[in-house]
């Protein structure tokens, strides 16, 4: 029933991701009252599974006759503008998946429409807010680890079937690189140089392995994307002055490496049981934690989609930036142009 | 006016399409090929040949029709879910879109009380026209399940201002269908078991009052974007019902109430053990325990905004009813 007062909430979109941000929107005290998608019976079967009232087979219609504060646009990336600054225009809020579009200029205007609204545009950087990568921001921001050094991300995987690859840069890869990308840019800031490489096109559709060098500042990422490697992996390394910390995001564990002023054989053997240590315990949490449905996967966007809730109701800040929107695509479309400014190769 | 009705051969559409012409409406009826239409015919009806599944190929039919009531549906016990989706669900859709498109003025969707969430236990629920979709669609079957989507669609284009209105009757019955005998219930010799308490509602309607409703439903001006639960009578209760029903075809059998309460821990635990080796829900314990719920349904709405009233009355329309099965 319909009677509640909370954040009303439209999705745009009845994909996979879809299945997701229902619960977490639940969960953050708001309400999924419409669905949107141009497969009607995609948008009936959400809708079913989380006892939404109403389905639209387009964005329009259902920006049109609901009410609604919030809008999630979960459709393929070459769809969001269009999508997101009808609904920002509409006068709602706008959370959107990953990549927030493919081009700056798509950004720029997804953001005019959210300064002229006065409303929340907020994309789906999740990973950022993975429990353990909240606690690597934060040494990073207490200044635990000293000052940063280097930034080193390593994906293995593939990139789910999916008819809309074919309209992204890079196929497989494109879809794959705005997590570690935005997880590197987080800790980077502005990029002044970068180099790029897309090789191994064994089959049609577009490159299996991508590397990237960056600086900014004092600081450098490398970024190594392989739908090649086994198994599947997906970490991030920080290097700092005092510390250098080991996120494993498939597994959700972070190892924190610290100097020891300790005798050289105890020094080769203290590292190791500490690392063991921490593995192990965190490991052991963990496994509760899923066991008694504390965690779910995808922690991130339910910390994400928390947060970004909070704001909505006190009127506070989205938990992540339209900067931090426009560098992931910039950054995306300065790798791209440099791989194809080099032809089949490297790219600088 | 000029009225386009789809399900025109059916149970509720063709005493739609009657009453219709004879009120002197010009009505355009959507027959599926292969149907015997010359009852249409012969009360005037221009017969148009289609399917739901295939909107676009008589659309040319809706343009100049003031008024469109769509009584059709795919209703089978068995078969695909995209027989059901395409038919009632896409077919719903593509409908409203085609009879907005052909600027047709006012578009009655015929869905059914059937949607609604009811909850559990045994506290009375009232039931109104903004309670929300049954939680369960997948243990509903498919057709119950297509006519919530149906509805979720037809609510959609509401919200969306196009000029709909939704009409959700209760059970129907009629000369040429049997008559309600509970949701639950068995014939026992001199006995009729139905599960059930005597001061339960009973939410039917009879098949010509609803045929009213919708007439009304597409020819009063200023009911757009209305939504009406239908009833005959929402005080009627089993005990009313039944001596009602009794009295009609001169039966004595015994009614007797099973609570549904004593029954639930046995359908329970049958559904406890079928979860268990088949790792899938019971459906029918489902149904059971919706069908044993102390559910009324108000008619106030109908009777206020469209001005409607059953004007064949229960217990003359269960005489009629009983006199066809003879």
């Amino acid at each position: 029933m319909e009677r509640s007062s909370s954040t009303s909430v439209g999705l745009v979109g009845a994909g996979i991701i879809s299945g997701v941000h229902g619960p977490y929107i639940r969960k953050a005290g708001a309400d999924v009252v419409a669905i949107a998608d141009a497969d009607l019976g995609a948008a009936n079967d959400l809708a079913d599974r989380f006892d939404v009232q109403r389905t639209y087979a387009d964005a329009g219609s259902m920006l049109a006759a609901e009410e609604l504060d919030v809008v999630h646009v979960l459709t393929p990336p070459h769809t969001h503008a269009e999508i997101a600054v009808n609904a920002l225009e509409a006068g709602v809020h706008v959370v959107v998946e990953k990549p927030a579009a493919l081009s700056v200029e798509e950004v720029n205007r997804m953001v005019a429409a959210a300064d002229k609204a006065g409303r929340m545009l907020c994309v789906d950087h999740n990973r950022l807010f993975d429990p353990v990568m909240l606690e690597a921001r934060r040494l990073v921001a207490d200044g635990v680890l000293g000052d940063l050094v280097g930034v080193e991300s390593y994906q293995a995987g593939h990139a789910s079937e999916r008819a809309w690859l074919s309209q992204l840069t890079g196929g497989g890869l494109g879809d794959l690189l705005p997590h570690p990308l935005y997880l590197q840019l987080a800790f980077l800031g502005p990029v002044d140089e970068l180099q790029a490489w897309a090789f191994d096109r064994r089959d049609e559709k577009g490159p299996r392995e991508l590397r990237v060098l960056m600086k900014s500042g004092d600081v450098s990422g490398m970024l190594t994307i392989s739908m090649n490697a086994h198994p599947q992996s997906n970490t991030l390394r920080l290097y700092g002055t005092r510390m250098t910390v080991d996120v494993n995001l498939n597994n959700m564990t972070i190892i924190r490496r610290v100097v020891r002023n300790v005798p050289k054989l105890i020094g080769k053997s203290l590292p190791n049981l500490e690392e063991a240590w921490q593995l192990f315990s965190q490991t052991g949490r963990s496994t509760v934690e899923f066991l008694t449905g504390k965690t779910r996967f995808y922690p991130g966007m339910g910390n994400l989609l928390s947060r970004f809730y909070s704001a909505v109701d006190e009127g506070g800040e989205s938990p992540v930036s339209v900067d931090e929107a426009r560098s992931v695509v910039d950054v995306t479309q300065q790798i791209w142009a440099a791989i194809a400014k080099d032809g089949d190769g490297a790219g600088r | 006016m000029k009225v386009f009705v789809t399900g025109s051969t059916g149970f509720l559409g063709a005493r739609v399409v009657s009453q219709l012409c004879g009120a002197g409406h010009d009505v355009t009826a959507l027959v599926r090929a292969g149907s015997d239409s010359t009852e249409l015919e012969g009360q005037g009806a221009t017969v148009v040949y289609g399917e739901l599944e295939n909107v676009d190929g008589f659309a040319a039919s809706l343009e100049g029709c003031g008024g469109v009531i769509h009584a059709g549906a795919h209703v089978q016990t068995s078969g695909d879910w995209s027989v059901f989706h395409n038919s009632n669900v896409l077919g719903t859709h593509r409908l409203i879109e085609a009879s907005v498109a052909a600027g047709v003025r006012r578009f009655v969707h015929v869905s059914s009380l059937g949607i609604f969430e009811l909850g559990r236990g045994r506290s009375e629920i009232e039931v109104d026209e903004e309670q929300a979709y049954d939680r369960k669609p997948l243990l509903r079957g498919h057709y119950t399940r297509s006519k919530i989507h149906a509805d979720r669609a037809a609510m959609a284009a509401l919200k969306s201002g196009a000029p709909v209105v939704v009409v959700r009757p209760g059970v129907l019955y009629g000369p040429g269908r049997p008559l309600f005998r509970g949701r639950v219930s068995k014939r026992l010799g001199p006995l009729r078991l139905v599960v059930s308490r005597a001061s339960y509602p009973v939410p039917i309607c009879y098949v010509e009052n609803a045929a009213e409703a919708l007439v009304l439903a597409a020819t009063t001006p200023g009911v757009d974007g209305q939504v009406f639960n239908l009833v005959d009578d929402s005080a009627l209760r089993q005990r009313e019902y039944f001596s009602l029903l009794a009295a009609a075809e001169s039966s004595g059998a015994k009614v007797v109430y099973l609570p549904p309460a004593l029954l639930l821990p046995a359908i329970r635990a049958v559904a406890f053990f079928f979860k268990l080796l088949k790792r899938r829900q019971w459906t029918p314990a489902y149904q059971f325990e919706r069908s044993a719920r102390n559910a009324s349904y108000s008619n106030t709405r109908a009777r206020e905004i469209l001005g409607w009233s059953a004007t064949v009355a229960t217990d003359e329309a269960l005489r009629r009813s009983a006199d066809a099965g003879k």
